[in-house]
């Protein structure tokens, strides 16, 4: 047990954050409603310098690689589906030779990020995973307040596209996913944090920052907390990607506390939170995109529960 | 960053766990710990005495004083194998894991070849007399003094909620020294054996179970003033660093994420509340997932990070997840002493305001993991 970065692992995290900082097309205006879609330009940055690439081998230090690039995709809440194409995919199926946009979609019709722009989608049918490509589907961008652009995906009458990933597809598709998601609500909850933060240690009422009214004080730290829990449980999961159980509790975690981090961030900022300009709601309006993907959380809690205590129901393998 | 663990670590895990089990007494729960009788006394010692056997019960001390000087890894590993069955080391548990790193850090030569031999042997109690009734969460205020007289401290006033103090030997005993100086400049550790003339216990009766806590009354109490370890009036900064040590020492998700696994096992069918269930057990792996990271910063020498804090906030969570899905899941049952979602209730209770409350480890994760201003 080691977890502080080695200097491959420190090298993604600066590289990424670098590139990020650089190539993301800068932010302004409403979070996402009517808002421009994928940044391709912080998408091709990210694949030209191989970072879409990092978990392409398979081997499980360079899941939590993808794991990392994943984490500051969120943390510069940038306009890049990085989690599918950079964990999900290559988990999936291994030299696949992957676009570089891809959705995940739960379901046919089911809502999707980046539904609009990607070049595939995986659709989690039931038992089986389909690669859908665009002649295979119809998309009805959706209106929404969300800072993740979206849309429903909607299979077209006689297609089905192509089944990859094997016979235990679907569950090694909801592993990764499930990290992911961890990784992602991780992600966005260390920037709102920081964002909320920097905010209440000038904000000034009553003659002195906000921030060191107790009361502020120990939401946001409860919120830390949480998000530093998320982090590490995700990480963890991305190590050990062919465990249920790990990937399992970090979805729960991360989808049980995130609405308790998004109430008390917003809550410590006030009203200037909820406004287009200020710099929250990029990372907070995604929160609520990420709890009602794969499922929502109920559904994650609930595998934890069978893997744990009725192993031998509802089809969820235990490597526990 | 690395999750395995090596062939040594999992060796020492599994001689840990089989220690336990040969020499735990079977219906050891952590209510145990607070050894109210003499047959659970003997048998925390027979325990301890078994680790020692093993080579296992202070391998993180010092080479020189009969350890190897483990990792802090394979403290951890040590601290969720016993925490996890209850803590059957009983009060020892604090012997090893911060009085004698504490007395091994500041003491005298002569004080470490006076206590560190009982402490390894595993056949000593201490108690920790920190609190004082009008001395909690601001601790620094505590108010009973220690008079230098001759060669002696004498000593005065009152310490309560003292754990362990009805079968301690000795007492790792703050007092005030200087009563003018600035309240943390003025502050004392004395290791004070219980059987001094003046000294009196008495349990305080609670809802946690049988001599869960004490009071302690000092009258004219005679110290040896080869007892003061460290300096005089520089208690403080020391008694810091102990605390770090034991507020990374609990490893409490490890037990609850046991009870609950046991408790849930138990039902024919799962939990009935599968949801809640789910989410006690991800309570409880975020709390361990917290423990390593402080583990992680207190092994590279990171004093002032938060994790230590963060963790027990992570535990709190963890054990009142556990002890809801318990008597949820137990209904009427859970009224019942002894009944396993009573004893996780008795347990989870204090955690939020025994070695600090956890308003207290909120206010340190505001400074030292956002670092926000003070009030
Ligand atoms: C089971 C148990 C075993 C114990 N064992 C020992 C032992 O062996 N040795 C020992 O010395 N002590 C022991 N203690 C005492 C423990 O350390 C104290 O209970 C703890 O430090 C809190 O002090 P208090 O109970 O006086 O609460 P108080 O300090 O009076 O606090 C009451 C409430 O006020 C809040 N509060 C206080 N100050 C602030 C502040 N500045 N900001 C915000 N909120 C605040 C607290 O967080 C808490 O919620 C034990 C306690 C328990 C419950």
């Amino acid at each position: 047990m080691h977890l502080d970065p080695d200097a491959e692992q420190q090298g993604v995290i600066d590289a990424v954050r670098d590139l990020l900082a650089h190539a993301s097309t800068p932010h302004s205006g409403p979070a996402a409603v009517g808002s421009a879609g994928l940044d391709r330009p912080a998408l091709a940055a990210l694949a030209g310098n191989g970072f879409l690439d990092v978990a392409a081998d398979g081997a499980p230090g360079d899941h939590l690689n993808a794991v990392l690039v994943i984490e500051q995709g969120e943390q510069a809440a940038a306009a890049v589906p990085i989690a599918s194409r950079a964990l999900v995919a290559p988990y999936l199926g291994p030299g696949e030779g992957w676009p570089d946009a891809i959705g995940l979609a739960y379901g046919d019709g089911s809502v999707v990020r980046y539904g609009a722009d990607v070049d595939v989608v995986l659709l989690l049918d039931g038992a089986s995973v389909r690669r859908l490509t665009a002649e295979d589907y119809d998309v009805e961008p959706i209106r929404s307040r969300m800072a993740y652009p979206l849309a429903r995906v909607i299979v077209r009458p006689g297609r089905s596209g192509v089944a990859v990933g094997g016979s235990d597809a679907a569950a090694r598709l909801t592993r990764a996913w499930r990290s992911a998601l961890a990784a992602e609500l991780a992600g966005a909850m260390v920037r709102a944090v920081e964002v909320a933060r920097a905010h209440v240690t000038v904000r000034t009422q009553f003659g002195r920052p906000i921030g060191s009214f107790q009361a502020v004080a120990h939401r946001l730290a409860d919120a830390y907390v949480t998000a530093q829990a998320c982090t590490w449980l995700a990480r963890r999961a991305a190590w050990d990607l062919d465990n249920d159980l790990s990937a399992a509790v970090a979805a729960t975690y991360a989808t049980a506390m995130a609405q308790n981090v998004f109430d008390s961030v917003h809550q410590v900022v006030g009203a200037v939170g909820f406004t287009t300009e200020f710099d929250l709601q990029r990372s907070t309006m995604r929160i609520p995109v990420l709890l009602a993907e794969l499922g929502g959380p109920a559904t994650h809690a609930r595998a934890v529960s069978r893997i744990k205590w009725r192993s031998a129901a509802v089809g969820e393998r235990t490597s526990a | 960053m690395d999750f395995d663990w090596s062939p040594e670590e999992s060796h020492l895990r599994a001689t840990v766990r089989q220690v336990v089990l040969d020499h735990a007494p079977p219906d050891w729960t952590s209510r145990s710990r607070d050894v109210f009788t003499p047959e659970l006394l003997a048998a925390s010692k027979r325990v301890c005495r078994a680790l020692a056997d093993a080579y296992v019960w202070i391998p993180h001390w010092p080479a020189e004083y009969g350890g190897r000087d483990a990792s802090v890894w394979e403290q951890l590993i040590i601290g969720e194998e016993l925490w996890g069955a209850g803590e059957p080391r009983g009060p020892q548990y604090m012997n090893t894991n911060w009085v004698a790193p504490a007395i091994i850090a500041a003491g005298t030569e002569a004080q470490r070849d006076r206590y560190l031999p009982a402490i390894a042997a595993g056949d000593v109690l201490w108690c920790q007399g920190f609190s004082e009734p009008d001395a909690g969460s601001d601790l620094a205020s505590l108010r009973t003094s220690a008079v230098r007289e001759g060669d002696s401290y004498v000593v005065n006033g009152q310490k309560i909620w003292t754990s362990y103090a009805h079968v301690a030997q000795h007492c790792f005993l703050l007092v005030r020294t200087d009563a003018s100086a600035k309240k943390h400049d003025g502050i004392s550790i004395l290791l004070v054996p219980m059987d001094l003339p003046g000294i009196e216990v008495r349990e305080v009766t609670s809802i946690i179970g049988p001599h869960a806590v004490h009071e302690i009354f000092f009258a004219d109490v005679r110290v040896p003033v080869d007892c003061l370890l460290g300096e005089e009036n520089g208690g403080w900064p020391l008694i810091r660093k102990v605390l770090a040590h034991e507020r990374v020492g609990a490893a409490r998700f490890e037990r609850a994420s046991r009870v609950l696994d046991q408790a849930m096992r138990s039902l024919p069918d799962g939990p009935v509340d599968e949801v809640a269930a789910g989410r006690a057990f991800a309570a409880c792996e975020a709390a361990r997932a917290l423990a390593y990271a402080a583990v992680q910063d207190r092994g590279a020498g990171r004093d002032r990070s938060a994790t230590a804090n963060a963790t027990r906030v992570g535990n709190v969570a963890a054990e009142r997840a556990v002890a809801r899905v318990l008597s949820d899941e137990a209904g009427q049952q859970a009224l019942v002493a002894g009944d396993p979602a009573d004893e996780q209730l008795t347990v989870s209770l204090p955690v939020s305001i025994s070695s600090g409350t956890l308003e207290v480890q909120l206010d340190l994760v505001a400074r030292l993991g956002l670092d926000l201003p003070r009030a």
